[in-house]
């Protein structure tokens, strides 16, 4: 206990540090008194983006790693996030598309785009799930995983082709497709902050059915878990939070698989004590991609997908490897 | 008293195939049931049935409350499950893994309580298994992980507990301790239900034996009246050899 204390008071101290120096990074001088409030302000907007987006990628991973018994899966390598993304990119060509007389007077613009991803997460990982009770081979998990990421991410692609008809279409659309929080407002921030926080509450109150799932489905069953329940409403709230993740920041992967490998050495196993040490270092390692998307030397910027994807790719790798010789050794 | 176990005319069936048929008994409390028969006699299943793992048809009783009535948390408070391995392959501490027996005793979201850890430390010592409660479950021999895995049995207080082959992988030492702790539980008013395959252990062990063939009842009753020249002939298509100690040689 005494440990875990430690690694979440270092864990919150390197993460404050961390919002705090990303404040100063980017374009614009804050030695220029008139303009320095206004620079402050879309820094610290764009950090509260990039850590909400962190936060619920990597509890989503978390726990798709206990739910699924496998620490090689997380929402982007499932086709949960390429899912929440092709939902977004749909929501927002329907909804320009649509006459005005049939949009619903309480659907916001702002609120489309969430409801789409969230529909593409929920679709997503229910495939998975139905795939799942078919066969629990860890491959046929990870090859399902790709083959709907792949699918979406098509899907997704030709979607981009065809909105480009309309110039102001195609724009909205291939923005949000690159992804980043660039483009980050206080509207997004207040709009997905609730929905992280709660997935995050909701994922930690199943978290103790969660660590007896460890076990697999036939001992927690005979130790008191509703395994159909708790499957069905962690892979509800992770959809939501995968959602919200891609209606800030688009489609950033492997952050659910970075950051749970990372701290199960200092926290343990227990879901109860990674969970929330896993949102603020999620959070924390989001920030810290854009801030290196920020320093980047390009004319244009570059999407933060790219930075996490380079950096995830290859421990991915090392991780396959690893488990490989693990499973060769047992 | 009702019968801590009661099952009545129980089937499984998956698919066309029929793997357990019409199987009826009773265990007591204060006894030890021995669940004997050849591989793919049906003893695994029938014992997944008890616990609630597999769909039956029939009647299947815990302490005279038909299990169908209680609801999941109700009845791992009444029955612990002891599987021949456990499918845990994460770095969980073998104190943590008992822990995990309090989980239908524990309603709210914060940590265990007094009483519980009472209860995991008590399980732990019972179970000889109190010694490395701090190392990491996947590190464990499997005959430490099933002293474990006893562990988190007991740890769930229930008092008619199932165990699948529960000698597998232990050495002798650990087999009679096993079976002296068996024995003492059995003595409290548990009601102690295993499925075995060494008919040794069961003749010296149990009071009362269920065999099964091809997923029907062979023969039923006292242990010494199951485990018989006539019994174990038929179903095992060996001979008893009553010479002192048991032993068996192939049927003419």
């Amino acid at each position: 206990m005494r440990s875990f204390r430690r690694s979440l008071a270092v864990v919150v101290a390197a993460s404050a540090l961390l919002v705090a120096a990303s404040l100063l990074v980017g374009h614009g001088d804050l030695g220029d008194g008139a303009l320095r409030a206004t620079f402050v302000e879309l820094r610290a907007t764009r950090a509260a983006a990039a850590f909400l987006s962190g936060a619920a990628l990597a509890i989503g991973g978390l726990v798709l790693q206990t739910l699924f018994r496998n620490p090689l899966v997380d929402p982007s390598i499932l086709g949960t996030t390429s899912g929440a993304s092709l939902g977004g990119q749909l929501a927002i060509v329907a909804f320009q598309l649509a006459p005005g007389r049939l949009r619903p007077a309480f659907l916001v613009p702002e609120m489309v785009l969430p409801i789409g991803c969230l529909v593409g997460a929920l679709v997503s990982l229910a495939i998975l799930l139905a795939v799942i009770r078919q066969t629990q081979s860890e491959l046929a998990v990870l090859l399902t995983g790709f083959l709907l990421s792949s699918l979406f991410l098509s899907a997704g692609a030709l979607l981009v082709s065809l909105a480009q008809d309309s110039w102001e279409l195609g724009r909205a659309v291939v923005s949000f497709t690159l992804g980043g929080v660039g483009g980050a407002g206080s509207r997004h921030v207040l709009l997905g902050l609730p929905l992280v926080l709660a997935a995050l509450v909701a994922l930690w109150c199943w978290a103790r059915p969660l660590e007896v799932l460890l076990s697999g489905e036939d001992e927690a069953n005979t130790l008191g878990v509703d395994v159909p329940q708790v499957r069905f409403w962690t892979v509800v709230w992770v959809a939501v939070g995968t959602a919200a993740a891609v209606a800030i920041g688009g489609n950033v992967g492997f952050v659910g698989l970075i950051v749970p490998h990372a701290l199960r050495p200092l926290v343990g196993i227990s879901p109860r004590r990674l969970l929330p040490v896993a949102a603020i270092a999620g959070g924390a390692f989001v920030v810290l991609c854009d801030m290196a998307v920020r320093a980047a030397p390009f004319r244009g910027e570059l999407p933060l997908g790219v930075i996490t994807g380079l950096v995830g790719g290859p421990l991915f790798l090392i991780l396959v490897l690893r488990s490989q010789r693990a499973a060769a050794r047992a | 008293m009702p019968d801590a176990l009661d099952v009545q005319r129980v089937s499984v069936q998956f698919g066309a195939r029929v793997a357990v048929a019409d199987v009826s008994f009773t265990a007591p409390h204060g006894s030890v049931t021995a669940i004997l028969g050849p591989n793919g006699a049906g003893k695994t299943t029938l014992l997944r049935a008890v616990a609630g793992l597999a769909r039956y048809e029939g009647t299947i009783s815990i302490d005279g409350i038909d299990a169908r009535q209680l609801n999941r948390r109700e009845r791992a408070r009444r029955i612990g499950y002891v599987p021949q391995q456990s499918r845990l392959d994460a770095p969980l501490s073998a104190f943590e893994v008992v822990a995990q027996g309090r989980y239908a005793h524990h309603e709210g979201l914060g940590p265990l309580g007094a009483a519980d850890r009472a209860a995991i430390e008590e399980a732990l010592r019972r179970a000889d298994a109190f010694g490395f409660a701090a190392r990491s479950f996947v590190e464990l021999s499997h005959g430490q992980r099933r002293r474990v895995l006893l562990a988190r049995a007991l740890a769930t207080g229930a008092r008619l507990v199932l165990f699948d082959e529960p000698t597998a992988s232990l050495d002798i030492g650990h087999v009679l301790a096993f079976f002296r702790l068996v024995r003492e539980l059995a003595a409290a008013g548990g009601a102690m239900v295993l499925v075995l395959h060494d008919l040794a252990h069961a003749l010296r062990f149990s009071d009362v034996a269920v065999m099964l063939q091809g997923g029907r009842v062979a023969a039923c009753g006292a242990v010494a009246g199951v485990i018989a020249v006539d019994p174990v002939r038929q179903v095992y298509g060996v001979e008893l050899v009553p010479d002192g100690a048991l032993g068996f040689r192939e049927a003419r």
